[in-house]
């Protein structure tokens, strides 16, 4: 068991390590003929954080709060959705229809034109999130909410449920897992679709613009390098801050042990 | 003069197949089930027994006649909670423990917490479930699992209980200790009892009465009274009147097929 834990967690590093490394000696730069301009060392990345770190962290703090919020609301939206349908499969199909089909526009479209909806720098960037995080969440929680056994629902039938109580008993206790699912594709949805919205946005703050920005002026790209590194972390943080909730509250949904009586 | 539990009057159901020719399920079956009476429908596969006992349940529509449950109509007697239903397959909520699916059926009868609780651990304690309480559906085997789903069917102490090929999925042994279990339950509750099986020797091990249907045309070909002695033991499995009732209706079912086929 400890091997096996040991493993897994040097599995994973050791490779990222072997890369730093010979990114560092610049044997990669050299055998791939790229120019320290294109990819700075990742040393030289590593003082360009440190160096800049409060206003990094204030950028952050403008790219995460609406990524979090646009999460949270693209995720409401499309639970809501997926409740409408549900409950009103006539003429809710269509609510599914128009939100799988918004979703299914370039990301990098919407952006220019949310601009032009709506006005600000904050209500353009959510909703372009809102719509990137709504559309999974919309199909996975319909799926967890009509995914049933046929008996089970009979089983509500026979036992005179309403259909409230088929709701709150049945359907959405059973799309708890679906909704977790929906966030973790939401996490990456979300952040990239901040990124994007930041890159058309007006706001001269921001990850997103920053990353636009200093690759732009000659001698800042490992400065745009540490922002990248920086919304590479922030977005695994926001993943695994969804997977210890799943792994907190959905205990009843796991385990495989058999008892044999 | 015993009451009935169950009057089946005239009942035909009819459906179409996929090229529009009308099919037949049930014609013409009428059927008088006593107070606590414990009544098999046995049949092949196909021949319409599910359908009828989905009928009582009010789970489907017949094409004509009538089913009443003590002077009520089906959809009557669903929401007045007459009858509790054992599915062929559990029908667990696998994020509630064995306590909590037992308690399920009292929650939607709005039963206090506390007495729901008594209830269900009651109930638990009759299907021979006991410190399993807090176990979830996955950690059981096939036979626990089915006993929780009879557990839950008699919680809500239905005055009729609706049984579709509830052991057919199991083995051999942990069927036979289940016919133990629910002819323990039902002398000691007083229920009446409908069971569908396509087992012959387990309609005669269990049963007061059997009803055998054919298939093609569906209809209620015999009507059997199985007189051997209450209270049933295993020893009766090696009685010759228990050959002799199973060879009997084997031979009813030889005929009808020979004529129809």
């Amino acid at each position: 068991m400890k091997k096996d834990r040991l493993q897994s967690i040097l599995l994973p590093i050791l490779p990222g390590a072997v890369i730093l490394v010979l990114l560092q000696s610049g044997i990669i730069h050299k055998l791939l003929k790229i120019k320290i301009l294109q990819l700075p060392k990742p040393m030289d990345i590593l003082v360009a954080l440190t160096e800049n770190l409060t206003k990094i962290f204030s950028d952050a703090a403008v790219t995460m709060f609406p990524a979090v919020c646009g999460l949270i609301l693209g995720a409401l939206l499309g639970y809501g959705v997926a409740l409408l349908v549900t409950a009103l499969p006539n003429g809710g199909y269509g609510c599914l229809f128009i939100i799988t089909m918004i979703n299914s526009v370039p990301i990098a479209a919407l952006a220019p034109l949310m601009n032009r909806w709506f006005s600000g720098v904050l209500a353009p960037k959510l909703a372009v999130i809102i719509i990137a995080a709504s559309g999974a969440m919309a199909v996975n929680a319909f799926r967890g909410l009509n995914d049933l056994p046929q008996n089970v629902l009979e089983l509500m039938r026979v036992n005179a449920a309403s259909k409230l109580k088929v709701f709150t008993k049945l359907r959405i206790p059973n799309s708890l897992p679906s909704v977790f699912t929906a966030l973790k594709i939401g996490v990456p949805a979300a952040m990239l679709a901040t990124i994007i919205a930041e890159f058309f946005s007006s706001e001269t703050a921001g990850l997103g613009y920053m990353i636009k920005y200093s690759l732009k002026v000659g001698n800042q790209k490992q400065v745009g390098w540490a922002y990248i590194a920086v919304v590479s972390v922030f977005s695994i943080l926001l993943y695994e801050v969804i997977c210890l909730a799943e792994h907190l509250l959905l205990k009843r949904y796991r385990g495989k042990r058999r008892i044999n009586k | 003069m015993t009451e009935n539990a169950v009057e089946i009057k005239n009942l035909s159901m009819e459906y179409f197949d996929k090229e529009r020719n009308p099919r037949r399920v049930l014609d013409n079956v009428s059927l008088n089930i006593r107070k606590g009476e414990f009544i098999s429908l046995l049949g092949p596969s196909g021949c319409g027994k599910t359908t009828l006992l989905r009928i009582i349940a009010d789970l489907q529509k017949p094409t004509s006649g009538s089913v009443r449950l003590a002077g009520q109509n089906t959809k009557e007697a669903r929401l007045s909670h007459k009858f509790g239903m054992v599915f062929q397959t559990p029908a667990l909520l696998e994020w509630r423990s064995v306590l909590e699916n037992v308690e399920l059926p009292l929650e939607l009868r709005k039963v206090p917490k506390k007495e729901r609780r008594e209830r269900a651990l009651e109930q638990i304690k009759t299907v021979d479930l006991k410190g399993y309480e807090n176990s979830y559906p996955r950690e059981l085997s096939g036979g626990m699992q089915q006993r929780v789903g009879i557990a839950r069917a008699l919680a809500a102490e239905p005055e009729i209980l609706l049984m579709d090929e509830p052991f057919s999925a199991l083995d051999e042994f942990t069927k036979e200790r289940l016919h133990g279990d629910l002819l323990r339950i039902w002398r000691s509750t007083n229920k009446t009892v409908i069971f569908v099986t396509h087992n012959i020797s387990e309609a005669v091990y269990l049963s007061d009465r059997v009803c055998v249907l054919s298939a093609n045309p569906a209809r209620l070909a015999a009507v059997e009274e199985i007189h051997l002695p209450r209270p049933r033991e295993d020893a009766v499995l090696k009685t010759e009147e228990y050959f002799k009732t199973v060879s009997h209706i084997r031979e009813i079912f030889e005929e009808k097929y020979n004529e129809n086929i």
